[in-house]
């Protein structure tokens, strides 16, 4: 379990270090602070890597372009 | 996977239904990324309008900026609060995003499989001529652009012959009486009865645009120039997408310290510029810090997208550089609009 935490938050830093700059650039950016990502990767860390996949995934779902977005610090 | 598959499908009906329209399948691929195009105007219209709202609020944006520089959470905080305090939000969400990216493979999938998602050709059919390929020895990492390919020779072929003079065509003809009987000892070979050139128009699809063969993937043939030239396009208008979208946001910076709108703008410049000499921490090089990583980092997707059209077929590569394209003249044009608006 901690090696499934450890590469999906390797991957989250390797997202937000490479990809989320590009999307910036495309104008393709979070409505929420923190963002979706960080998020996850907080959330992850403090409820493991199951149910905080699951707190991020439903965090991305909020994140639509309906919402009104806002400060929205995990819980 | 499903989802993907689902809008594979969904996309192949589309494009089907174009292809039968023109009977090509680039220009099929050019139609249908514009319909795409069109159905998201709503919404990239939406988007657009109240990026330009954002610049409204972009002078209180730098006073929170340079207040609370040097605690980030706090200054996103504001950020956000002002964004609710004046009903909007310039970003699209994180969802859109995805759907994007899944959209985008969507595409590829279409593309890779056109017989069964574009087509809808029965899969024991499209099996029976993988297998029958894979005989010949012609079958490449995409089956069914291999089966595609087969068939677009025979047509040649035949077409070549029926052009060629009746004694070298009796001659050929013997050739020709070989190879059927070698292909029937094939048949014969695999136990089944099964003749691709049966389903010849079934499976025929006219990947000719322009004399490029869409079919082609640019690095299973190097030697192939005309295969680089859509690839390259797309390297092309990928650079002035992106030279668009950053020249855009500098000169929406340029302008708000230029024209010196407003007093507070100025102020605000001024108190950053003493700042400059006194600390460390500055404002302005915390933004040039900002867009230096942009500009270093923008360039990983950027040849990620390119290595992926290199090794796919070249229709992935058409419809990206059809998409490119139409971004740029969409934000241009809609941009033109907004400001004609505004005035």
């Amino acid at each position: 379990m901690v090696i499934m935490k450890k590469i999906f938050i390797s991957c989250i830093n390797y997202y937000q270090k490479n990809i989320s700059p590009w999307m910036e650039n495309k104008n393709i950016k979070c409505k929420y602070y923190p963002s979706c990502s960080e998020y996850t990767k907080q959330a992850i860390e403090k409820y493991g890597a199951i149910k905080g996949s699951l707190l991020g995934c439903e965090r991305i779902i909020r994140c639509n372009p309906f919402s009104k977005g806002g400060y929205d610090p995990l819980k | 996977m499903s989802l993907m598959n689902f809008f594979a499908n969904l996309f192949g009906y589309i494009l089907n239904f174009l292809y039968g329209l023109i009977g090509n399948f680039g220009f099929a691929i050019i139609l249908f990324s514009i319909l795409i195009k069109v159905l998201m105007l709503p919404i990239s219209w939406a988007q657009q309008k109240t990026m330009k709202k954002s610049q409204k609020v972009n002078d209180e944006m730098k006073q929170i900026q340079f207040k609370y520089k040097n605690d980030q959470e706090k200054m996103n905080q504001e950020i956000m609060a002002l964004y609710k305090r004046e009903k909007m939000n310039p970003a699209s969400g994180c969802l859109s995003a995805i759907i994007q990216i899944v959209l985008l493979i969507s595409v590829f999938i279409l593309v890779r499989s056109p017989l069964t998602y574009m087509k809808k050709i029965d899969s024991e059919i499209i099996n029976n001529s993988i297998k029958y390929v894979q005989e010949q020895g012609l079958l490449t990492n995409y089956k069914e652009i291999a089966v595609i390919n087969y068939i677009t020779n025979l047509e040649n072929q035949q077409s070549v012959e029926n052009n060629q003079e009746e004694t070298e065509q009796q001659e050929e003809n013997v050739i020709k009486d070989e190879n059927i009987s070698n292909e029937e000892n094939v048949n014969n070979e695999s136990d089944n009865n099964f003749n691709i050139k049966d389903y010849k128009d079934e499976l025929y699809i006219n990947m000719n645009f322009f004399g490029i063969d869409l079919s082609k993937v640019p690095t299973e043939d190097l030697t192939n120039i005309k295969a680089l030239i859509i690839p390259i396009l797309y390297v092309i208008s990928s650079f002035i997408s992106i030279r668009l979208s950053t020249n855009m946001n500098n000169k929406k910076e340029e302008k708000l310290i230029g024209d010196g709108l407003d007093n507070k703008a100025e102020n605000v410049n001024d108190e950053i510029n003493e700042e400059d000499e006194k600390s460390e921490e500055k404002a302005p090089d915390l933004n040039d810090a900002m867009a230096d990583t942009n500009r270093k980092m923008s360039w990983f997707m950027p040849i990620m997208s390119i290595s992926i059209a290199m090794v796919a077929p070249l229709g992935l590569a058409l419809y990206w550089l059809m998409n490119n394209i139409l971004m740029i003249f969409e934000r241009l044009v809609l941009n033109k609009i907004i400001k004609e608006e505004g005035e």
